[in-house]
C-alpha cells in the first residue's frame, strides 16, 4: 500500500511542523482520531476509530518519529493494530516555505496484515488517500484559525 | 464469521425500525456484492446484518417525468429497461452477469471507486436520491450525495429508498476504458448528458468515475459547452478542463497520470458521437 502526494498549507513550516508533533494538535487533526498520548519524546500511542462502512472498527496505534529535521523534513513510523489486522508503515515528509504557506511533500507505505490484508487494494488505498487529504484539510483549517487567534491577540 | 442475526425486513418502516433499534451495530446491504466477501474474508466483524432484498424496494418505473429506481433493483433490472438508454448501457459495463443479477443500484452509490459505474451514469442524468428515516424523507441531488471516499449525505440512522432520473429530452454517452473488454474495474468512466437549445449547448452534464474519491461532475468542462456549438474546438477545449479538473489516483488498475490523460482522451471521445 503506498500514499504519496503534497498539499499546500496556509502556514510556515516552522508552524506546520510543531502541529504535526503536538498530541492536542494531531487529536483534532487525525480522522477518527479518539485519543492520543505522548509517551515520550518522539512516541505517540493512541486510538483511532476506522469508520469506512463495513470495516468499522477502532485500531490501537503506536507512530514513532523516527528521524526528523525540524522544520524541514521528518519520518514517521507507525503501527495500527485491531480486530481484523494490523497496518506497519513508514512515510517520510518535507516542508517547504512558498510565500506565506508551506507545502508539504509526503510519501509513505504500509504493510497490511491479517484479515485486513486480503482487502481489495482500492479500499484500503483509498481509504488512505481520504484519511490523508481529510487530515490535511482539517490541519489547514487549525493552522489558518490558529493564525486568525495570534492575529487576534496581538 | 462473526454474524449472529440476518434481517430481512418486508418493509421501509420495518427496515427504518430495525437500523433505529441496532444503530451502528448493523451492517446494511442490498444485493451483499460488496459486503458479502468482507464478512467471508473476516474483514468486517458485523454482529447483524440486514438485507433490504425484500424491503419493497425493487421497482422500476416510470412515474410522470421521471423514472423511478427502488434502491434494492438490481443493475440486471436496469439492463432490461429502455427508458433511459443511457443507464441500460451502463450496467452493461458493470461487473458480470452474476454481479448484476445480485447487485442493485443503491449499492452501486456506495461501490467505492474504480468500481460505481452506474453511479457515474446517474450523476450525468442528474439523478436524486430519496432517503428515508425516522423523522421522514428527505431527497437530495446525487451531487450532494457524495460527500467523499465511501462517504455520503446519509445520515446513520436513514436507508436510501429511491433514485429518480428525470425524463428530459437530451443526448447521452457513456464509455468506459478497463484494462478487459468487460466485467472489469475502471481505468476512468466518463458520462455525458447535453441538452440542445437553438443548435447550441443548453445545459451540459459530464460525470467521471474513477477520476477522485467518489463519481464527480466536471464543471470547468460543463462551462466550455454550455451556450457553444458542438464543434472540434469546443469539444477538445472540453476534454482538456475535465482532465485538468479531475481528482485521479494511482492503484493497481492505473497512475494518476494515466487516468489523468484517459480522462482527455474519453470525455472527447464521447462527445464527438454526440
Amino acid at each position: 500500500m503506498k500514499v504519496k502526494g503534497s498539499a499546500t498549507l496556509a502556514a510556515p513550516p516552522e508552524a506546520v511542523f510543531a502541529a504535526i508533533c503536538d498530541p492536542g494538535a494531531l487529536l483534532e487533526v487525525i480522522p477518527g482520531c479518539q485519543e492520543i498520548h505522548q509517551v515520550s519524546a518522539d512516541e505517540y500511542r493512541g486510538r483511532i476509530a476506522i469508520r469506512l462502512p463495513a470495516v468499522v472498527g477502532t485500531y490501537d496505534t503506536v507512530v514513532r518519529l523516527v528521524d526528523t529535521d525540524p522544520p524541514t523534513s521528518g519520518e514517521l513510523e507507525g503501527r495500527l493494530e485491531g480486530r481484523v489486522g494490523t497496518i506497519s508503515g513508514r512515510a517520510t515528509f518535507r516542508l517547504h516555505g512558498e510565500g506565506e504557506g508551506t507545502v508539504v511533500e509526503y510519501d509513505g507505505s504500509g504493510v497490511v496484515g491479517g484479515p485486513l490484508a486480503r482487502l481489495d487494494s482500492r479500499f484500503l488505498e483509498g481509504f488512505a488517500r481520504s484519511l490523508v487529504n481529510e487530515g490535511l484539510a482539517r490541519l489547514g483549517r487549525r493552522l489558518q484559525a490558529v493564525a486568525v487567534e495570534v492575529a487576534g491577540a496581538r | 464469521m462473526s454474524v449472529r442475526e440476518y434481517l430481512m425486513p418486508r418493509s421501509v418502516p420495518e427496515a427504518i425500525g430495525l437500523l433505529e433499534r441496532h444503530g451502528q451495530d448493523l451492517l446494511v446491504m442490498a444485493g451483499g456484492t460488496v459486503a458479502m466477501p468482507l464478512i467471508n474474508d473476516g474483514i468486517s466483524l458485523p454482529e447483524r446484518v440486514m438485507s433490504l432484498r425484500h424491503a419493497g424496494l425493487d421497482r422500476l418505473e416510470r412515474q410522470g417525468d421521471v423514472l423511478a429506481i427502488g434502491a434494492a433493483v438490481t443493475l440486471s433490472q436496469l439492463l432490461a429497461q429502455d427508458t433511459v438508454p443511457l443507464l441500460r448501457e451502463a450496467a452493461a459495463h458493470t461487473a458480470s452477469w452474476s454481479i448484476r443479477n445480485m447487485g442493485t443500484v443503491g449499492g452501486n452509490l456506495f461501490t467505492p471507486p474504480p468500481g460505481g459505474d452506474v453511479a457515474v451514469a446517474l450523476l450525468a442524468l442528474d439523478a436524486q436520491v430519496r432517503l428515508a428515516g425516522p423523522r421522514g424523507e428527505r431527497v437530495l441531488p446525487l451531487a450532494d450525495f457524495f460527500t467523499g471516499f465511501m462517504t455520503t449525505g446519509l445520515a446513520p440512522d436513514e436507508l436510501l429508498v429511491e433514485i429518480t432520473v428525470p425524463l428530459a429530452a437530451r443526448d447521452t454517452a457513456f464509455l468506459k476504458l478497463g484494462r478487459k473488454h468487460s466485467n472489469t474495474p475502471a481505468v476512468v468512466t466518463v458520462a455525458v448528458a447535453l441538452e440542445r437549445r437553438d443548435g447550441r449547448v443548453g445545459a451540459a452534464r459530464i460525470a467521471l468515475g474513477a477520476a477522485g474519491p467518489h463519481p464527480i461532475r466536471a464543471a470547468s468542462a460543463e462551462a466550455a459547452l454550455t451556450g457553444a456549438m458542438l464543434d472540434a474546438a469546443v469539444i477538445r477545449q472540453a476534454a482538456q478542463a475535465a482532465a485538468a479538473e479531475c481528482q485521479p489516483f494511482t492503484d493497481g488498475i492505473a497512475t494518476e497520470w494515466y487516468r489523468r490523460r484517459m480522462v482527455g482522451v474519453f470525455v472527447q471521445r464521447a462527445l464527438e458521437t454526440l
